[in-house]
This record gives structure tokens, C-alpha cells and sequence, in this order.
């Protein structure tokens, strides 16, 4: 311990670092067990990466900003590929759109699963971690099929999509959709009665609709709090305004409320990619992959990533290079409403509320 | 000369040290083992936590700028001694290291807390803030579970008293004997309660889901032991398995006891298979099947169902059933 915190210790009744493996730093100013304010740091992990994608041509950009996020490595390139191609003026094929957004929807769940394995690992339920990670694996098989990667899947490019689902796989797709929405709807039905995880989760790291507003959190973590935004619902981008899904919203805005609308997001991703399996359009999936000419201009992408909107500004000025692009990630709106919901909690729950966030500090950090 | 020898065996080696330390690693292995099954995981070989422990005392021992040097250290060797003593205490079948019944029952409640103590006084010797939470927490888990194991004990010693002198015993030894006796406590339907009692006191005495309020990794980083290294901490492991075995086969000896066989080893593998099946039950599914609970929820459930059921049991045996 060094001795700027001991000075602390001395002044304050008692400061308390979250042992959460993650590189944020939650300083928790607390009474006994119960946490009387709390102060969050972020920036450990800074890679520069906003930088250095004005250096790197727009193919480059692409293969750059996928490695943001590992878990949300299909968003990045996708909201940057858009901006592109809205600056570029380019018409993308529609096979190309239907096969982003079946990536994009099997990232949301690969990820909402993660959390919610991760979630019952910070409670202590260490069997439901296992069997959440356990049918997870499920779904990077999946995602292996489609593209032939695990985490970065590389299946963006500037004009639609870089690999193809041709018949055969979407046949198998298909039936591991089926195995897949078995366990889903299981987890759904354990998550939803299990008893130690209500008396962990329910009435913890409240944020109320009035303090999710007035800070401006977003994504699946204000719509446990009865913020009602979803930008494939409110301005649809890519395809989404062809399927048929509904966007969970849940008015509790506790810990518990953030667990279902994670459950209950998975199953209407598992609905949007099945009407997109069935309704694949035919013909090319991209505009060939030569290095695009993009006049001077700007865009701001929207997308509605697993976490929430991640948005990308993107500056050129004619040439090869990016003139300045610029990435708004959602962990760090909702990172800022962790003070709020920590205040008189238990330690106890500390890890578990700032992770409820589903925080993702290499998108907050880039 | 070989009394003192027989007593220096019974410390050393049977039942004290050495018969400890191997059935506890075991026991825990073995509990690990069971739960990486539940969770459908291969888990680690039985013999983990015996590496484990191994390889802890070969390892450095760090000790904290601010801690209390000689506290620090002398904790987890306090709460060891008092496990061992403990095991003397506890019958296996018709061996016992005492002739005539001893108010040993007494001994034993006091002896049981010490570990707990002990990892509240090291928790605090070495400074941490965390620990500053895990002890506080520890202290509640005491509180918590003392009083519904309390009121088993009193039931059994009222019970097996009843049939020997119309009053109440401390003897393990009677016990022991009573049931050798009339069979097995748990045959009695008014002593079941009482036996679900300690069955659900055995996992927060131990320190394991969904009661491991005190050592919570996530929550507080392991809080007593957190700047705990080297053989030190490998002692409070070792504590921990051992306080398994201990207390599941206290178990065993009050409740599931009987005539046994004549040879002592193969009574001792009846009473160490008990203890396993004990730890299954209460340590190892109960751990597969929950999430950890708030220090406030344990206190509340622990002055809830354990005691209401301990104390059904001891109306019920007051009343002569």
C-alpha cells in the first residue's frame, strides 16, 4: 500500500479499492460495509488508437478499429465501414447488410451471455457461470462457422461483407439456432427463478429513471431503467428496419432488472437472426475490395452495440487517410452512473454493480 | 514413560496431527473434485490442495510494513492447534482416547471458534483495509451460527442424558456409547431437525458457499488472508481443510454413530467415509447450487431456520420424544 492511500485511510473513514479485475479503479469511501460515496477513475488502458487511425487508409482503419474491443469486435469495423460508405456514397448489397447484421446480432449474444455467466461468477454462483459459458461455446461455434474466427472475425469491408453464408452452413446454422435457443430459454427460466440470485440482485445498485435520464446512460443498462432507446428501433441503419423484434424494456433499474433485460435481449437476437437466415437475400455480398476513393467529408455512424450506441466520426479530406475519426463508445456513458448506484450499497455488491454496467474498458479506453 | 508416549501418538499422530492434516486434504480435494463435476468441469486431480499446501511452505513469507509482526504470524498456528485439539476430543466409533465420559462437548464449542478467532486476529494484525471488512464479517458469521449449533449440542447431550440419568451430558464419549447402544441419532425422528440444523451450520462454520462471507474473492479479495503468503497462508488453508473434516466428522460421531467393527482402522475409513458423504451433502451441493449471500442475509437465515429447527428439536426432546 503506498502512502498517498494511507494518508486517505487517515482522512477518510475508510477507502476500499473494488477487487474487480477489470483496469478501473473505484475508490469506495465507506462506513463499515456500507459504501457512503465512491469515486470512479478510468484511462489505464489508452492505447492511442484514434491517432493512429489517421495514419492507416480506410482498408487498414477497418482492421485497426476491430481491435478496439475484443468482445465487441464486429460493432467497431461495422459502425466505421458505414461512415465510409455514407461519406463515399456507396450503395451496399443487400446480402452484404444481412449477413453484418447476423454478425452483429451473434455478437450481442455472445456477449450478453459472457455477462450473465460473469455476473453469477461476482455473486458467487460459480455452477451457473460454467453452464452460461458451457452453451457459449455454442455460439462461437457459430460464429467460427461464419467467418473462421472466434473473437476478431474480420467479416467487414468497406462496401458489405468479406466471407459469404452459402447454403450448406446456413443450414447448420440453423440447427445450432435450434440447440441454442433450448439453453437460452433455460437460462432464461433459472436466471428468472433462482432464489439466491434474487436476494443478490434485486434492490441492488438502484438507478432510478430520473438519474438514468439526467446522466444519459444508454443501451441495455438504461433500458433496465426504463430509458426506452435502442437505435436499430429508433433510426434504423443498415437493414434492421426489416425484421420483426421487439426492444425489452424493464422500469426496476436494479441489478436484477439488468440480468433480464440481458436474457430477454438474447432471445430477440436469436429471432432477428433467424428471419435473417430465412430471408437471405440473393446476390453479391460486396462492392469488391479495392481500396474505395472517398471524397472529402463527414459522417456520424450509429450503432446499437451489445453495450449500448457506440458512435463513429469520421473526417476525410480526399485522400487515402483518415482526416480524423472519432470514437464514442457506450461503457463510458454508463460507467459515469457507477458513483450513483454504488452510494449505499454494501462492499458486497461493489464488484457487482459496477460490472452490472457490462463494463467493456478497452472500448472506454482505446 | 509409556503413557507419555501413548499421548505423544495420539497428538502427533492418531487422532491429532498427522491423521488430521491427511483426511482434511483429502476431504477437500475430493470436495473439489465433486463440484467441478456438478459444474461440468474435469476439475483438479484429489490431491490439489496436498500440492497446494506443499507448495505454500516452500514459498517466501511476505509480512506487511504495518502488521503486527509475532500476531501475524503466531494466527494461523493457534487456530491449527486448536483443530488438532479438537480431533482428540472426537470419538471415531468405540475408540476414544478417554476411559470415563468427560464434559468434553464443552471443550469443543470453545475449541471450534478458536480458527475463527484466529483468522480475525491475523485478519487484523495485518492491516489491510479489506481484511478490516473480512474480519467484521467473520465476526458476524461467528454470531450467526454459534447459537443454533449451541442448541444442537444441548439437544443431543439432553437426549443421551434422558437415558442415562434423567439430566444432561457433555460427554462425547456417551454419546458415543448411547448410540452404540439404541442405534444411530438420525434414526431418532425427533433428532432429525436438529441434524438438518447442523448440517446447514457445517458450510458457514467451514467458510464455503454460499456462506464464505468472511473470505469473498470477489467481493473483498480473500479479506483476512489477503496479505497473507508462504507458509502461513499454506497453515490456513490447511486450516480450512481440516475445520471440513472436523466438523463433518463431528457429524458422523453425533449422529450417524453406532457399535462399529472391532478394528480401529476400518471403523476410522467407516467414519472418514461418513465424512464424505456429509460433505457432499452439506458443503459440496449446497456450494454447486447457490450464490453467495450478503453478510446481513446469512445472520438473518442462520437466527431463522437453523435455530427454529435445532430448537424444534431440543422441545421435542425436553417433552420425552
Amino acid at each position: 500500500m503506498n502512502r498517498r492511500l494511507n494518508n486517505e485511510l487517515r482522512n477518510t473513514n475508510r477507502t476500499v479499492s473494488s477487487s474487480l479485475e477489470e483496469p478501473i479503479h473505484a475508490k469506495l469511501y465507506t462506513e463499515g460495509e456500507i459504501i457512503k460515496d465512491a469515486e470512479v477513475f478510468i484511462g489505464y488502458n489508452h492505447r492511442g488508437i484514434e491517432k493512429l487511425a489517421t495514419q492507416k487508409n480506410f482498408i487498414q482503419t477497418l482492421a485497426l478499429v476491430e481491435r478496439v474491443c475484443g468482445i465487441c469486435s464486429h460493432s467497431h469495423p461495422f459502425t466505421y465501414a458505414m461512415a465510409i460508405e455514407n461519406i463515399a456514397q456507396m450503395e451496399v448489397p443487400k446480402r452484404g447488410q444481412y449477413i453484418r447484421v447476423i454478425m452483429a446480432e451473434l455478437e450481442r449474444l455472445h456477449s450478453h451471455t459472457l455477462w450473465l455467466g460473469l455476473a453469477c461468477h461476482l455473486i458467487g454462483f460459480d455452477s451457473m457461470f460454467m453452464h452460461i459459458w458451457d452453451f457459449r461455446e455454442k455460439i462461437m461455434d457459430i460464429l467460427e462457422e461464419i467467418s473462421g474466427n472466434r473473437v476478431n472475425y474480420g467479416m467487414i469491408i468497406i462496401g458489405g461483407s468479406r466471407r459469404d453464408i452459402n447454403d450448406d452452413m446456413r443450414r447448420k446454422v440453423n440447427e445450432m439456432l435450434d440447440s441454442l435457443e433450448v439453453d437460452i430459454i433455460k437460462m432464461r427460466d433459472m436466471l428468472l427463478a433462482d432464489k439466491t440470485i434474487a436476494m443478490r440482485t434485486k434492490n441492488v445498485g438502484v438507478l432510478p429513471y430520473e438519474d438514468a435520464i439526467r446522466i444519459g446512460t444508454i443501451g441495455p443498462h438504461g433500458r433496465a431503467s426504463g430509458v426506452n432507446v435502442d437505435v436499430r428501433k429508433d433510426a434504423p441503419y443498415s437493414c434492421y428496419d426489416e425484421f420483426d423484434f421487439e426492444v425489452p424494456v424493464v422500469q426496476d433499474g436494479d441489478v436484477f432488472a439488468r440480468v433480464v433485460i440481458r436474457v430477454l435481449e438474447s432471445v430477440e437476437s436469436i429471432k432477428i437472426i433467424r428471419q435473417a437466415l430465412e430471408n437471405l437475400p440473393e446476390g453479391p455480398i460486396n462492392l469488391g475490395n479495392k481500396l474505395p476513393k472517398v471524397p472529402a467529408g463527414e459522417f456520424t455512424a450509429r450503432h446499437e452495440a451489445p453495450r449500448g450506441e457506440v458512435i463513429y466520426y469520421v473526417n476525410t479530406d480526399g485522400g487515402q487517410t483518415n482526416y480524423r475519426i472519432s470514437i464514442h463508445v457506450p461503457t463510458f456513458k454508463t460507467a459515469s452512473t457507477v458513483p450513483f448506484m454504488l452510494k449505499n450499497n454494501t462492499i458486497a455488491d461493489a464488484g457487482l454493480i459496477i460490472a452490472s454496467i457490462d463494463p467493456c474498458f478497452s472500448c472506454l479506453d482505446r | 514413560m509409556n503413557n507419555i508416549l501413548q499421548f505423544l501418538f495420539y497428538i502427533l499422530i492418531f487422532p491429532g496431527f498427522a491423521f488430521c492434516v491427511v483426511a482434511g486434504l483429502l476431504i477437500a480435494g475430493i470436495d473439489r473434485k465433486l463440484v467441478a463435476r456438478m459444474q461440468k468441469r474435469i476439475g483438479p486431480p484429489i490431491l490439489q490442495p496436498t500440492y497446494d499446501f506443499l507448495k505454500l511452505l516452500g514459498k517466501e513469507t511476505i509480512i506487511p510494513r504495518h502488521a503486527a509482526r509475532k500476531v501475524y504470524l503466531a494466527a494461523p498456528v493457534v487456530g491449527l492447534l486448536s483443530l488438532v485439539t479438537v480431533s482428540l476430543f472426537i470419538p471415531i466409533f468405540n475408540f476414544s482416547i478417554f476411559d470415563k465420559p468427560v464434559a468434553d462437548l464443552i471443550v469443543i464449542i470453545y475449541l471450534l471458534t478458536i480458527p475463527g478467532v484466529a483468522l480475525i486476529i491475523g485478519g487484523s494484525a495485518s492491516g489491510s483495509p479489506y481484511a478490516g471488512v473480512g474480519i467484521s464479517r467473520e465476526m458476524v458469521a461467528i454470531l450467526s451460527y454459534e447459537l443454533p449449533l449451541v442448541i444442537v449440542l444441548l439437544t443431543i447431550g439432553r437426549k443421551v442424558g434422558m437415558a442415562l440419568d434423567g439430566n444432561i451430558t457433555f460427554s462425547l464419549k456417551a454419546i458415543v456409547d448411547y448410540q452404540a447402544q439404541y442405534g444411530p441419532m438420525i434414526a431418532q425422528w425427533s433428532m432429525i431437525p436438529a441434524a438438518i440444523a447442523l448440517l446447514l451450520v457445517i458450510p458457514c462454520k467451514v467458510g464455503s458457499l454460499p456462506f464464505d462471507i468472511a473470505e469473498a474473492e470477489i467481493e473483498i479479495c480473500e479479506g483476512p488472508l489477503v496479505e497473507y503468503s508462504g507458509p502461513p497462508l499454506g497453515i490456513f488453508k490447511l486450516n480450512h481443510a481440516i475445520k471440513m473434516f472436523i466438523m463433518t466428522s463431528l457429524f458422523v460421531t453425533l449422529f450417524l454413530s453406532g457399535a462399529g467393527t472391532n478394528f480401529v482402522a476400518l471403523n476410522v475409513l467407516i467414519q472418514f467415509a461418513l465424512a464424505v458423504v456429509v460433505t457432499f451433502i452439506s458443503i459440496s451441493v449446497l456450494k454447486a447450487i447457490t450464490a453467495r449471500l450478503r453478510v446481513e442475509q446469512t445472520f438473518k437465515f442462520y437466527w431463522t431456520y437453523p435455530t427454529a429447527l435445532a430448537l424444534l428439536s431440543l422441545v421435542l426432546v425436553w417433552l420425552g420424544l
